[in-house]
């Protein structure tokens, strides 16, 4: 439905340009024509693939989740509050905690088993992490000196040749992957490679169309104005500050588009195709000689995450598609503005900027899941789903006194219950009975980990912040085992699997920053150092909003400062090649790692951890699970550059990121420019998370999946 | 009519004798600088047989003729190796046009002017610079060495003031065709900027532009095709100081944002396929004493575009081409019989590993501009020749104006990479995209192009 009102406003667009393409021929001699003399029209095509050269797949996905292969053993606890119940009070206050397990009922009641994801979720086997064609355009306009029209357009298409996860696979076990409480839009049939829509269904980018499989933007849509030594550009635009490139410390105007192929292009492109583009008045003026003043004023625009199942996505499907609030929380009438001051003296060169903004990654929290869906239920096929736990704790549930009735004049989780149905409880929760979701308690650590999250923290907060869970017989667990013992009995309550339900808010931030540069010169045109440059930039955000490890909501509040140096120099190996360009870099970050995420949730666990084998009634699994103790700081190295040939034909072309912390990922690149406007990038990701040290403790672990090659097409014309 | 005396080795024997005791006299007849002072025209200063390709070749080769590859034989001795041999087997041809002996087309009016009025009065400081001798204040305006003595004054000459207006900007169009296919495989558009902060002789203030007089020019190239580079740019603070690096700022598209980069890398090609460099332009395009060694290794007729060039038939000033297997690897060109080229090498002492062991540069006498560059690699072998043409943009029934007089410049360059077989052809039109428009002295161009203002402008993004 959105896409087809998507295709339907981009005709209308490209009519109308063909209307007035064919209104300046008419017009031969005339103004029109005069108009149309002043436009230039560029364009490319491009075809990116990216070739996995491992078996491995994207973990976050749900076919390669970390335990999709492996059997994890489930056991069921008395709910605390569930034996307060049964016992009026006396025994829950002798069993408070999940310590006590059920036993083994002969099969009656379903209080144990082991469990494989792989029984629910069907295999997926891609052979392409990526393949994307891609239209890029450009109109400019200059109807007088001072005054410009430029409008880019970039048309992205991905056929979807990957044999991908498709909710619609499973949509007869549990009762399938249920809509609700907002616009599940990429969590209910196959993976949404482009849209990217609020909780409500709006687009969060309003100036781009985009369907599964497509997406129409436009990267720059400005009118300029240009008189003497001012700029002033009003449009849709991205904005990039900042001398350091890679690390962004100065460049904090826009948020990233993640959609498409992540991080991991063309590293020299930098964040070109990342920017999101945000209508802007930015205004710039070259104040002396040496003094640049740059601002900008613009609508808030936030960072956009890669969807549930698509090649690249960063967050584990288990989860639903984070519900964005930009739209629900009123963050889309929000402006970010800022201001820069550049001054170069020569060998010297000096920064400073200050802005107030709306941190384009937001804050991501538990949410109500709106989903009113309980333990069993029919699924489309006619069958029946749920087991005979969930039969009892519905029927449990259903025998607690309405909350505020003359039975239960006082709420008591394990007396009253505050809902008609366990399902309307859940729906007041951020958990959803459904396939795809987390099966086992190692899952679920496993999941928080690789989020950066605290499994622990982010039960509780679950708990203290949504009493329906109280209600549904949760109560807080003070370490790994109790947590483990409530998860199991939930998801083996569930019949399968629990799928999460989280939200983004934004949260305003102002951020400071000073840079300064010098270019060496040295007597001696042999050394290296000669034309160095050093540059400094540090960023200071006071107060700055991030997700806690909990999901709290409103995430937490800490200072940050983020400190980048960066070494340049063309430098020429031999005669018989051009100068390489060379970078280095290092970057130290005191509370986030380079996208974003709190340090705070480094070092809990990932991946398919040990699991001892089945242990059926000598309870659950508690072997390997640890929760992050978080990490002082992220500190970061990077090395990029080019070695142009002679005649600049082919072009190396590297890009080292290094995680101190045991992370790398190793970009080479051979650019080949044959000619006839036509070029083609090879290249290959290496990308290793586990050099050392715990995964968890470095970002790259995030992406380790990725070793691919690469290569691009492109024609120009 | 000359007597006839002088005849055609009363020249080479002037020329060498000059050679032999180290001395450069620039004329024949009588001191070139001498000749122009009083009357404007070089006539005087030369024989016939300098002045006319007819006497210089007894009247095989006539005004208005074909050079190509059934009569190259007779002038050999005016062509440097490589136009000689793409001529003799490339398919590559030049028409002689009459030889210009009026200065004041041989350069821009003011501009002539300013050296006729200011001779005599540069001199180098104590730190090579130079300067004016009355002050000791940079140059005011002019060639500060009309009447040179050594390969550095003209060398020092021409890194003052490569466009020799006050500013400039030239819209560019760029073909590289590789030889053995003919085919056209690089095409750029863009534009070169150039303003002087001194030595200013027609925008105001002059001769120095207040508060910038540590500065000897602001300059930038950008490109706007194809679209991969568009936007591309990068701008150049030359300071007064002939030591000193520019700082370079560049806008380049993957960063979309204005940076410093560093300058001392001159040598590298900045689009595929081009053969050119940043060194490269105007045959000096480094600081002064990044280059030494300079030293003349040469003296004699020579021929060369210097009029004639301009295509006012075509509207936006593109030129036609010839040559190679498919007609498109050389411009069609006018040459012109340059009576007395001064020939001057010198070696890139600054750059360490540069693919460039040395130079050859060929100026004309009567105005020291550049018409010819060999630059030779580290084994000594040819390596790149450039040969190009000015021109008067004053056909005598069209024109061009720069203020009160026709616009001079440059009409076209052809870079030739003798190693791989690569041309690349660069020539100045009209217009760019119907923005950028060729002009000269005006002062808007220092805002338009020549600030860190102006490149996120060009950048377009």
């Amino acid at each position: 439905m959105h896409s087809t009102r998507a295709m339907h406003h981009a005709v209308l667009v490209g009519a109308a340009l063909m209307a007035g393409s064919t209104a300046s021929w008419a017009d031969e001699g005339g103004f029109l024509s005069d108009l149309w003399g002043r436009a230039t029209f560029n364009a490319t095509v491009r075809s990116d693939t990216s070739y996995k050269t491992t078996g491995i797949d994207n973990y976050d996905n749900q076919s390669a989740a970390p335990f999709q292969h492996i059997a994890v053993p489930r056991q069921a606890y008395l709910p605390p509050n569930l034996l307060g119940d049964l016992a009026g009070g006396i025994v829950g206050t002798v069993v408070d905690k999940w310590t006590v397990p059920i036993p083994n009922s002969l099969g009656i009641v379903h209080t144990s088993d082991t469990v494989r994801r792989d029984t629910y979720i069907p295999k997926a086997n891609t052979t392409f992490n990526y393949q994307e064609l891609r239209f890029g355009g450009e109109m400019n306009v200059s109807f007088t000196d001072a005054w410009r029209l430029n409008i880019q357009a970039r048309a992205s298409y991905d056929p979807d040749i990957y044999k991908s996860f498709d909710a619609g696979d499973v949509a007869n076990i549990q009762g399938g992957i249920a809509d609700g409480g907002g616009d599940r839009y990429a969590d209910l049939g196959e993976p949404n490679y482009f849209e990217a829509r609020g909780r409500e269904g709006r687009k969060i980018n309003p100036t781009e169309f985009a369907g599964r499989q497509y997406m129409i933007d436009f990267p720059t849509a400005i009118l300029e104005y240009k008189r003497d030594a001012y700029n002033v550009r009003i449009g849709l635009q991205q904005i990039a500050w900042g001398q350091a490139i890679f690390f962004q410390t100065f460049d904090i105007p826009d948020g990233l588009d993640l959609r498409r192929h992540l991080i991991l292009d063309r590293a020299i492109e930098e964040f070109s195709d990342k920017r999101v583009p945000a209508l802007a008045i930015r205004g710039a003026i070259q104040a002396t000689d040496e003094i640049l003043v740059d601002s900008y004023v613009q609508k808030f625009q936030p960072s956009i995450i890669p969807n549930p199942n698509t090649p690249y996505n960063v967050a584990p499907a288990q989860f639903y598609k984070p519900l964005d609030n930009y739209y629900s929380g009123g963050y889309d009438t929000k402006l970010s503005y800022g201001i820069r001051l550049k001054a170069d003296y020569g060998n010297w060169g000096y920064s400073a900027m200050a802005a107030s903004r709306m941190n384009p990654l937001g804050v991501f929290s538990w949410a109500e899941s709106g989903i009113n869906k309980g333990l069993t239920g029919t699924n489309p096929d006619g069958t029946r789903w749920g087991n005979s736990l969930g039969t009892l704790v519905e029927t449990v549930y259903g025998l607690k006194a309405k909350a505020g009735g003359p039975l239960c004049p006082n709420y008591n989780p394990s007396a009253c219950r505050m809902y008609d149905s366990l399902g309307e409880a859940l729906a007041h929760t951020p958990f959803t009975v459904g396939p795809g979701g987390v099966y086992s308690n190692k899952e679920w650590f496993s999941a928080a980990g690789s989020l950066r999250l605290d499994g622990l923290k982010a039960l509780n907060t679950a708990i203290e912040e949504y009493p329906a869970l109280r209600d549904v017989y949760a109560s807080e667990v003070d370490n790994v085992q109790q947590a483990s013992n409530l998860l199991n009995t939930f998801f083996l309550a569930s019949d399968g699997s629990i799928r999460g339900n989280v939200q983004r808010d934004y949260y305003r931030e102002s951020v400071f920053g000073l840079g300064g540069s010098y270019v060496i010169g040295t007597e001696n045109p042999e050394s290296f150092w000669d034309q160095f440059i050093i540059n400094a930039e540090v960023q200071y955000t006071p107060s700055r909003r991030f997700t806690d490890v909990g999901l709290a909501h409103g995430g937490y509040e800490s200072d940050e400062y983020i400190v980048t140096l960066v070494g340049e120099k063309w430098y020429r190996w031999t005669q018989a090649f051009p100068a390489a360009y060379l970078a280095f870099e290092f970057q130290h970050r005191s509370a986030s790692d380079l996208v974003g995420l709190s340090l705070k949730g480094y070092g809990g666990n990932s991946g398919n951890y040990k699991v001892n084998d089945p242990v059926g009634l000598q309870g659950n699994d508690y072997s390997g699970i640890r929760t992050p103790k978080g990490i002082s700081s992220a500190d970061y190295l990077a090395f990029a550059g080019f070695q142009p040939w002679p005649n600049r034909k082919y072009i190396f072309e590297w890009a080292v990121l290094y995680d101190v912390r045991g992370g790398l990922l190793a970009q080479p690149l051979l650019k080949w420019n044959p000619g006839h406007n036509f070029s083609v990038d090879l290249f290959y990701n290496y990308v290793n998370g586990h050099l050392y040290g715990t995964p968890t403790n470095n970002l790259i672990r995030a992406i380790d999946f990725a070793n691919e090659a690469n290569v691009r097409f492109s024609y120009q014309f | 009519m000359k007597l006839i005396q002088f005849d055609r080795g009363y020249s080479r024997r002037k020329f060498l004798a000059d050679a032999a005791r180290g001395v450069l006299s620039c004329g024949v007849l009588m001191p070139l600088a001498k000749a122009i002072a009083a009357t404007g025209d070089v006539s005087k200063a030369y024989p016939d047989e300098l002045l006319s390709i007819e006497a210089y070749t007894k009247g095989r080769i006539k005004t208005g003729d074909i050079i190509d590859a059934s009569n190259v034989e007779l002038v050999k001795a005016l062509l440097e190796p490589v136009r000689y041999e793409q001529i003799r087997a490339q398919g590559r041809k030049l028409k002689v046009v009459k030889t210009t002996t009026d200065v004041m087309r041989l350069s821009p009016w003011e501009y002539i002017e300013a050296t006729l009025r200011n001779s005599g009065k540069a001199v180098f400081d104590a730190n090579g610079n130079v300067v004016n001798r009355a002050d000791g204040k940079p140059w005011i305006g002019g060639n500060p060495f009309p009447d040179p003595k050594n390969g550095l004054e003209l060398f020092a000459a021409q890194t003052m003031n490569w466009g020799r207006h006050d500013a400039s900007f030239y819209a560019v169009k760029m073909y590289t065709t590789e030889m053995a296919s003919g085919d056209v495989k690089f095409s750029y558009s863009g534009g070169w900027a150039e303003l002087s902060a001194v030595g200013r002789v027609v925008m105001d203030p002059k001769p120095y532009w207040p508060e910038h007089e540590d500065k000897l020019r602001y300059q930038s190239i950008f490109f706007l095709t194809p679209q991969a580079y568009r936007g591309t740019s990068f701008l150049n603070l030359w300071d007064y100081d002939a030591h000193a690096f520019p700082v370079l700022y560049g806008y380049v598209p993957e960063f979309r944002r204005v940076r410093q980069f560093p300058t001392d890398q001159r040598f590298e090609p900045l689009l595929p396929g081009l053969t050119l460099f940043l060194s490269d332009a105007w045959a000096a395009g480094d600081p002064l004493y990044t280059w030494g060694n300079y030293k003349i290794v040469g003296r004699g007729p020579f021929l060369a575009g210097l009029s004639e060039s301009w295509n006012a038939d075509h509207p936006n000033w593109e030129h036609t081409t010839h040559g190679g297997p498919k007609g498109k690897s050389f411009w069609d060109a006018a040459v012109e019989l340059v009576p007395e080229a001064i020939v001057v090498e010198a070696e890139p002492v600054k750059f360490p590993r540069a693919p460039v062991s040395k130079k050859r540069v060929w100026f004309d006498a009567r105005n020291q501009v550049v018409v010819g560059m060999v630059t030779f690699d580290r084994n000594g072998k040819p390596y790149r020749s450039f040969d190009g043409a000015y021109t008067l943009y004053d056909n005598g029934k069209q024109k061009f104006m720069d203020g009160q007089h026709p616009y001079w410049s440059w009409a076209h360059v052809t870079a030739s990479d003798i190693q791989t077989g690569s041309v690349s052809r660069l020539e100045q039109v009209r217009q760019v995209e119907n923005t950028h428009f060729s002009a000269a002295n005006d002062p808007k161009v220092y805002e338009k192009y020549l600030t860190q203002v102006a490149l996120m402008r060009l950048g377009m993004k």
